[in-house]
Parts: C-alpha cells; sequence; structure tokens
C-alpha cells in the first residue's frame, strides 16, 4: 500500500527500494592516496510494478490517470522499515502492456514506474563532518565508564551495571 | 549555503532595515583575489543563481553563508536578471569599483598619516564609510611622502597600498580589511590537497629597478622653472629623481635582460625603496607559480601565505592571491599561489598505539623546524566481530619537525566496545557524543 498526493492505493504490487549516497563533483583523490567523497546526502528511489485486478481495473485506470499527469512532482508515502516515508519525487516515465486474449477479451498489465526523489532523505551537516570529523558514538547522553548498552534496532538501551571479581566493568 | 539580502523601507517616517535568507541557491561562482604587491587593487565578486520570484535591487546589500553561518562575502548587488521564470541570476561585488568614480585632486604628502590618506581615498567615493572598512593597526605608524596627481580615488588607494606594502582583502569578512603582507605560513595538510598540485615558471626577471622621488621647495619661481621635472609637479616644489634597482642572482647565465621597472610613481622615496624593493623581488623574482585544489572551508585565503605539498617529498611555499571555488557540501578551492619557494622538509610519523601495539599509523611531510600540532582521531577498528573506537589519551600530537625526520607515539584508551548488539562505555573522557548510533550494531 502507497499514497500519491493523499491518494491511497491498496493495490497488489512489487516494490523495489534503491538508497544511492550521491556526493557532489569536488569529490576527488587526494594526494595521500585517499579518496574524498563530498557526500551530499542519502537519495530513496522506489520502483513500483503493480498487479493489478482484472475485477478492480477501474483503480487501475485512475492511477495510471494519476501518475501520468503532466506535473513536475507528486507526494509519495512509501513504505519504509516498517513505518512510511514521505517523499517528494517525480516520476519520469510509466509503461505497461496491454493484453489481447484470444476470446477477444483484452486487459492491461505489469505497469511499472520509478520514483526518482527530488532531494536526500537522510543528509550529513557541514559542521558535522568538518568540526565533529570523526567517529560518530551512540548518543549515550548519561555516560559513564562501566555503562553498557543494548541495541534494539532502534536505540541503545541503558543496562544496569554489574561488575565482576576482578571489578571491571563488562 | 544561504544568501542573505537585506532592504531599507520607510515605515512611520523611519528606515527599517528588512532581511531575507535565501537557501535555494545554484551555480555559486566565487573566486575572490588579491593583489599582494598592490599594483592593482582587484575587485571581487559572487554571482548565483537564486530559485525564487522575489525581485533585488541593485546596489542594495547582499551577504553570502555556508551552513555553519560561516561569511564568505558582504557585497551589494551589481545586477539581478530573471534568467528563466522562478530563477534570478545575482551578482554582486564590492564596492572598491566605485572608487573608479570618484576623482581627487593633485595633492603633495610630507609625512601623511597612511590611515589618513586611506580614508581620505575611501571617503572620496564614499562619504561617512568608516564603518566599511577597517585598517590593520600595524599601519597607525606608517606615513606617505610624495606627490600624487589628479587620478580616481582607486588609483590613489593603489599608490598608497604600494607606497607602504598593505594590501586589500575584501571577502570572508563583513568590511573590506587593508592589512599589510603576512609572512607567516600555514601548512594545507597533505590528506586534503588533490591530487597533484601544477607548477609553472614564468620568464626570468634578472632585475627590479624602481625611481625614488624627493621633493624640497623652490626658494623662487626661476628656480622652480628651471628644474627639468617641474612641469610635472605645481609649484613650489621640485624634484630629485634616483634610480634603485636590485639584480635576481639566481639567474643562469645568458638568460636574456629582462627588468621591471617602476617609473613615476611618486610616494616611493628613500625612506621606503628598499622595502618595495625587496617586496618586488618576493613576487618577480620567485618566477614559480602554483595552481592547487584543496578542501578549503574558508582556511586558505587570498592573501594568506601557505605552505604545501607538490608531491610525497618536496613543499613548496607561497602566497595565495587567488582562490576559485567550488561547492558542494563542503568547499573545494583551485589556489593560484606566487612567490614560490621550495623548503626543505622531512617525514613525521604518528604511531598511534594501544597497549603496546599499533592500532594506525599516520605520516605527514612538513617542514623542517614547523611546530606542528596535529589533532588525534578517535580510531575505529573491528576484531573478531567485536568493534572497538579507541581514543587518545591527549588531544593533539605536537612538536617541532626536525632535519631527517622524526616519529611521535600518541598512546590511546578504548572508549567504546560493540559485540552482538551489546555497547560497553570505558572511557568517556574527551568523547564527543553524536547521533551516530546506527553506526555501532
Amino acid at each position: 500500500m502507497f499514497s500519491i498526493d493523499g491518494i491511497t492505493w491498496d493495490i497488489p504490487c512489487d516494490i523495489t527500494r534503491t538508497a544511492e549516497i550521491k556526493a557532489s563533483d569536488i569529490s576527488g583523490m587526494l594526494m595521500d592516496r585517499s579518496y574524498f567523497y563530498d557526500v551530499l546526502g542519502t537519495y530513496m528511489q522506489y520502483e513500483i510494478s503493480l498487479i493489478p485486478s482484472p475485477q478492480d481495473m477501474g483503480a487501475y485506470y485512475a492511477l495510471w490517470e494519476q501518475l501520468s499527469a503532466p506535473v513536475d512532482g507528486h507526494t509519495f508515502s512509501l513504505p519504509y522499515n516498517g513505518s512510511t516515508l514521505e517523499l517528494t519525487g517525480r516520476v519520469d516515465s510509466i509503461s505497461d502492456v496491454y493484453v489481447r486474449m484470444p476470446n477477444g477479451g483484452a486487459y492491461w498489465k505489469g505497469v511499472r514506474f520509478t520514483i526518482e526523489p527530488n532531494g536526500p532523505t537522510k543528509e550529513p551537516t557541514l559542521d558535522g563532518v568538518i568540526v565533529r570529523g570523526r567517529s560518530p558514538l551512540p548518543d549515550v547522553v548519561t555516560q559513564q565508564v562501566g555503562d553498557t548498552y543494548t541495541w534494539n534496532g532502534t536505540d541503545w538501551i541503558e543496562t544496569p551495571n554489574y561488575d565482576n571479581a576482578d571489578n571491571i566493568a563488562y | 549555503m544561504y544568501l542573505t539580502y537585506y532592504w531599507a523601507e520607510e515605515e512611520g517616517g523611519e528606515i527599517v532595515i528588512h532581511e531575507k535568507n535565501y537557501d535555494d541557491l545554484k551555480n555559486p561562482s566565487f573566486a575572490p583575489e588579491v593583489d599582494l604587491y598592490a599594483l592593482s587593487i582587484p575587485v571581487n565578486q559572487f554571482s548565483v543563481d537564486i530559485v525564487t520570484t522575489d525581485s533585488f535591487s541593485v546596489h542594495n546589500a547582499v551577504e553570502l553563508y555556508d551552513d555553519m553561518d560561516g561569511l564568505w562575502a558582504s557585497f551589494r548587488i551589481k545586477s539581478a536578471d530573471q534568467i528563466q521564470p522562478g530563477v534570478v541570476r545575482l551578482v554582486a561585488d564590492t564596492w572598491i569599483a566605485d572608487l573608479e568614480h570618484a576623482t581627487m585632486d593633485a595633492e603633495m604628502y610630507e609625512a601623511e598619516p597612511a590611515g589618513d590618506l586611506i580614508d581620505a581615498c575611501i571617503e572620496a567615493g564614499f562619504p561617512n564609510a568608516t564603518h566599511m572598512y577597517e585598517i590593520d593597526s600595524s599601519f597607525s605608524s606608517a606615513t606617505v611622502t610624495g606627490y600624487c596627481p589628479e587620478q580616481t580615488a582607486r588609483e590613489r588607494l593603489t599608490w598608497v597600498l604600494f607606497a607602504i606594502g598593505g594590501m586589500v582583502k575584501q571577502s570572508f569578512a563583513d568590511v573590506v580589511q587593508i592589512v599589510p603582507i603576512d609572512d607567516t605560513a600555514t601548512l594545507i595538510p597533505y590528506d586534503k590537497t588533490f591530487y597533484r598540485p601544477a607548477i609553472s615558471n614564468g620568464e626570468w626577471v634578472t632585475e627590479v629597478k624602481v625611481t625614488a622621488f624627493s621633493f624640497t621647495e623652490a626658494s623662487s619661481q626661476a628656480e622652480w622653472e628651471a628644474d627639468d621635472s617641474s612641469y610635472r609637479f605645481p609649484l613650489p616644489w621640485v624634484c630629485e629623481e634616483q634610480d634603485f634597482s636590485l639584480t635576481n642572482s639566481d639567474v643562469p647565465d645568458g638568460v636574456p635582460e629582462n627588468v621591471v621597472e617602476i617609473g613615476e610613481l611618486y610616494l616611493i622615496n628613500s625612506g621606503n625603496v628598499n622595502a618595495i624593493l625587496n617586496r618586488m623581488a618576493a613576487y618577480y623574482f620567485n618566477r614559480a607559480e602554483v595552481s592547487l585544489d584543496c578542501i578549503n572551508n574558508r582556511q586558505f585565503l587570498p592573501g594568506d601565505k601557505v605552505t604545501a605539498s607538490m608531491d610525497e617529498e618536496s613543499l613548496i611555499t607561497g602566497y595565495i592571491t587567488q582562490a576559485s571555488f567550488q561547492f558542494g557540501l563542503q568547499a573545494r578551492s583551485t589556489l593560484k599561489l606566487i612567490g614560490v619557494e621550495d623548503i626543505t622538509g622531512a617525514m613525521l610519523t604518528i604511531n598511534y598505539v594501544y597497549s603496546g601495539g599499533r592500532i594506525k599509523q599516520a605520516k605527514y611531510f612538513l617542514p623542517v623546524g614547523y611546530a606542528f600540532s596535529i589533532e588525534n582521531p578517535f580510531i575505529d577498528r573491528t576484531y573478531q566481530e567485536r568493534r572497538f573506537i579507541y581514543a587518545p589519551q591527549t588531544e593533539n600530537a605536537t612538536g617541532t619537525m626536525t632535519a631527517g625526520g622524526m616519529t611521535v607515539t600518541v598512546e590511546y584508551d578504548i572508549a567504546l566496545e560493540s559485540y552482538g548488539g551489546n555497547l560497553i562505555v570505558y572511557s568517556v573522557d574527551g568523547v564527543e557524543t553524536g547521533s551516530g548510533v546506527g553506526v555501532i550494531s
């Protein structure tokens, strides 16, 4: 399920997601032979293939009309890691296949389109790359020597300290 | 980057200054420059395309900032053209160009304070402009002696700066700065320099020559009329001229004579002629020019003296006359260096050590005698599926570079360890926390 410009489409589909980390043109090889990537951000591209139900071609036609509108962009709500991602992007082209049956019946199938994001979903900050300039550390605001944390997939959760016989925190 | 535009409106009988920020910028172009030897005062400018339907008034102030609120330029709008619907191409420059439109009368100066004379040049173009520029305090005792014919305020300012050894910095500050040439060199790190700098050699200059002028008052009109050069100078001044020169001792045999001569700049006198010749020699006798690209987030600016690596085993030093910037998240600049000289370097090896074992090594080729202070990085290593972040015990590796090279050892502690979804904090002193929680998992 996804939505375009606030209209939700509950149509069977395959969604392929690509995260592209783009760097600017100022990137290049440095004298120490390392490569300087001036990362601008992470751009999420979605490719969607619909599997329309022959019984509900009305929704399919409506989606086709919406996607083929001559506009420079849409707002999308797309599946993202158990949640949704709000994305502004454009659809450069859409395609599908018209199938003519021997008995005279016909239907459209296999519509496919790609959403090109207008901007990055994740952006580094200038002070982050210049001032900090060092390995990111977890945002554990009450750090003390010996604290331990457990990664629950979203956050580091502090766990109680305990010392063993040699008095070293593990 | 973003741009701040200022405009004034009359509201209730008062003038109110408004400002608005624009961050949808495209195609920024910015290549500030200085003339280190004040033979001219180049005008700095930038251009940028702004995605907006707003209109801009020519001559209003604009400021260009990076995303850390660092000021790159505080200029005036020179032109603002709509290049397509919803896009304005804005070109802005400094007010220095307008000094060209102000004329200053001929004047004889006798130990005139240089600051007063600079004030007069700028006031000729912009009355009550003291908030628009700063004169470095080192010029407070500098004086100017000699004659200036009727000329534009920009030319007068050029003469004065040539006489006292000043230059005009127009970018990276909210005022124009008039400063002396600074001989303190800043190192452009090897790992901030793009592969690879280029050097070009101009023609040999075999000699620099200037004429110094000495003015005295004629005792009578007859004496004034008898003076050969009196046609150039108003009554009662008569002039004696004396040529001074420096010869380039580095020129190989057989190189044809090529003399650079400054004549008829009447602010050159016996008091400043040696300093002027030395500055000219530093420029014209070092015929090498270097072009190098580096990551430059406002650290290396026109007018600065820098040291840079040409390759793994050679260093040069020189003055930045122009920095042509390209912008991404960070900024990259192509620097043009003049007055370039080779300097002796040696290899600094820094061993980053934890519990007697080396976890990282870095090498820097630095000038001999250079007092280095290199930030010790946090080091991220994974061993047998355990990830460690090591924290340095000291913030910087410091010392003075010795001939033949030297090695420095920096001790580390484990700051953090993560394995199997667990994270242990061992040492937090000096640790700067961030939001990169996804990195350790």
